[in-house]
């Protein structure tokens, strides 16, 4: 009796340990990544935020209302010109994705940042002019980013679209495109008769 | 039929022991030194509650200990983003001022190792710092000494709660050195390449609430032109 429970304690150590070995502790979920590769380099990819329905946040220097009812816009950054938001974020399949803050300010000249945060991939850091240029574009491009975004480099734009229906219950939708590469590598292939091709890969 | 009952009675000992050597793992020390404490570099640090109930927006799955403020708050509920929490805050400088408007995003992260205790969150803060600039922050932080120390302690208590002075660095990385990284923005801080550490100091927490009394503190190096101005926000 005494070797059989001193068997189960030893079951229960091990067992204990593989399964927090072989089980992982966080496993999150994914959505396919929607991504166009461009012919001149660098993959497209489309996000874009439904409004007013994906807005988690917004605050605005000198208004009395924030988003959501109840939050209260800190009061000291009421003669700074600034104004936050937080969204979901979503594909080009219309899914939820992640979630972003956007920061407009005019320290010193005027200025649009983005933080998108994917849970499963990374986060992107991204910089626009101040001011809305053609076809209605904020263009800029990626600062930093983290995880899968981290060797990226390459541009991103906003706009606003519209809402084309009337049903009244949206606003419209503003899109983030950003366009990436990624670090250069060195890429040699060695074909069937022994032929090395070097190149450059992004 | 004894043999299956010392059996099983044996197993549940053994996960039980398990159990006990993994809290008690005394290889897994609380960090509680910043790797920025010796820096010589001017440094900016910003603080900020922790707590859900002193947030602008405080919001995650709507389902977690911490619940969404204020109430009505969207929740993160998709399940792409519902081991996310999303925290907007006012930050404060190291005279207790307001100095800014934050957002942290933080994840459970896949590289969660509890057998290395490892309680691992990827969290990235975009930081607006009244008249001056904007910065990045991109960091991995480590939840398990807090985890083991407050949370646990606050659900095995019998008035579910805990009170006491608790102070670790919560930064385990990107960098070799277990530092955060920040880039800058815009404002004095574009073009900035830096790094940053982030502890917590939590006084009271509630196993049904979550975080009642907690403070969070950035430091931030920033070792460039700007020096001088750092002088007046340094520690």
């Amino acid at each position: 009796m005494i070797k059989t429970f001193t068997l189960g304690v030893l079951l229960g150590l091990a067992g204990s340990v593989g399964l927090l070995y072989a089980l992982p502790a966080v496993n999150l979920d994914r959505e396919y990544s929607i991504i166009a590769v461009q012919p001149n380099g660098g993959n497209r990819e489309v996000f874009h935020v439904n409004l007013p329905g994906d807005r988690v946040m917004a605050g605005k220097s000198g208004s009395p209302s924030a988003f959501p009812a109840g939050a209260e816009w800190p009061v000291h950054l009421d003669d700074e010109n600034l104004q936050a938001e937080v969204f979901k974020v979503r594909n080009s399949d219309d899914r939820v994705v992640g979630v972003a803050s956007r920061i407009v300010g005019s320290t010193p000249q005027p200025f649009v940042e983005w933080a998108v945060h994917l849970p499963a991939r990374g986060t992107m850091y991204l910089l626009l002019d101040g001011a809305i240029g053609d076809a209605g574009l904020r263009a800029g491009g990626l600062r930093a980013g983290t995880r899968e975004f981290e060797d990226r480099r390459g541009a991103a734009a906003e706009r606003f679209v519209a809402a084309g229906d009337d049903n009244g219950d949206s606003d419209g939708r503003l899109e983030l495109v950003t366009s990436f590469v990624g670090p250069q590598v060195e890429a040699k292939v060695e074909t069937e008769d022994g032929v090395e091709i070097a190149g450059v890969m992004q | 039929m004894k043999y299956l009952v010392a059996l099983l009675v044996g197993i549940i000992t053994g996960a039980g022991a398990f159990a006990l050597l993994l809290y008690n793992n005394p290889f897994a020390v609380k960090q509680t030194i910043s790797p920025l404490a010796v820096t010589n570099l001017p440094v900016l640090s910003l603080a900020y509650s922790a707590a859900p109930a002193d947030a602008v927006v405080y919001t995650n799955d709507g389902e977690s200990m911490s619940r969404p403020y204020p109430e009505g708050a969207p929740e993160l509920w998709e399940h792409t983003v519902n081991d996310s929490s999303v925290l907007a805050t006012t930050l404060l400088d190291s005279r207790g001022q307001p100095a800014g408007f934050g957002v942290k995003f933080l994840t459970d992260s896949e590289d969660t190792r509890i057998l290395n205790s490892e309680a691992i969150a990827d969290s990235a803060w975009h930081l607006y710092v009244s008249g001056r600039g904007t910065l990045f922050i991109d960091q991995r932080e480590n939840f398990w000494s807090y985890l083991r120390d407050v949370v646990i302690k606050a659900s095995l208590n019998s008035a579910d709660s805990w009170r006491g002075a608790w102070i670790g660095v919560m930064t385990s990385g990107p960098n070799p050195i277990g530092t955060a990284r920040v880039v800058g923005g815009n404002g004095e801080f574009a073009g900035l390449d830096s790094e940053a550490v982030e502890s917590l100091n939590a006084t009271a927490y509630s196993a049904g609430k979550g975080p009642v009394a907690i403070e969070g503190n950035l430091v931030i190096t920033v070792p460039d032109a700007t020096a001088p101005n750092q002088a007046a926000q340094s520690n």
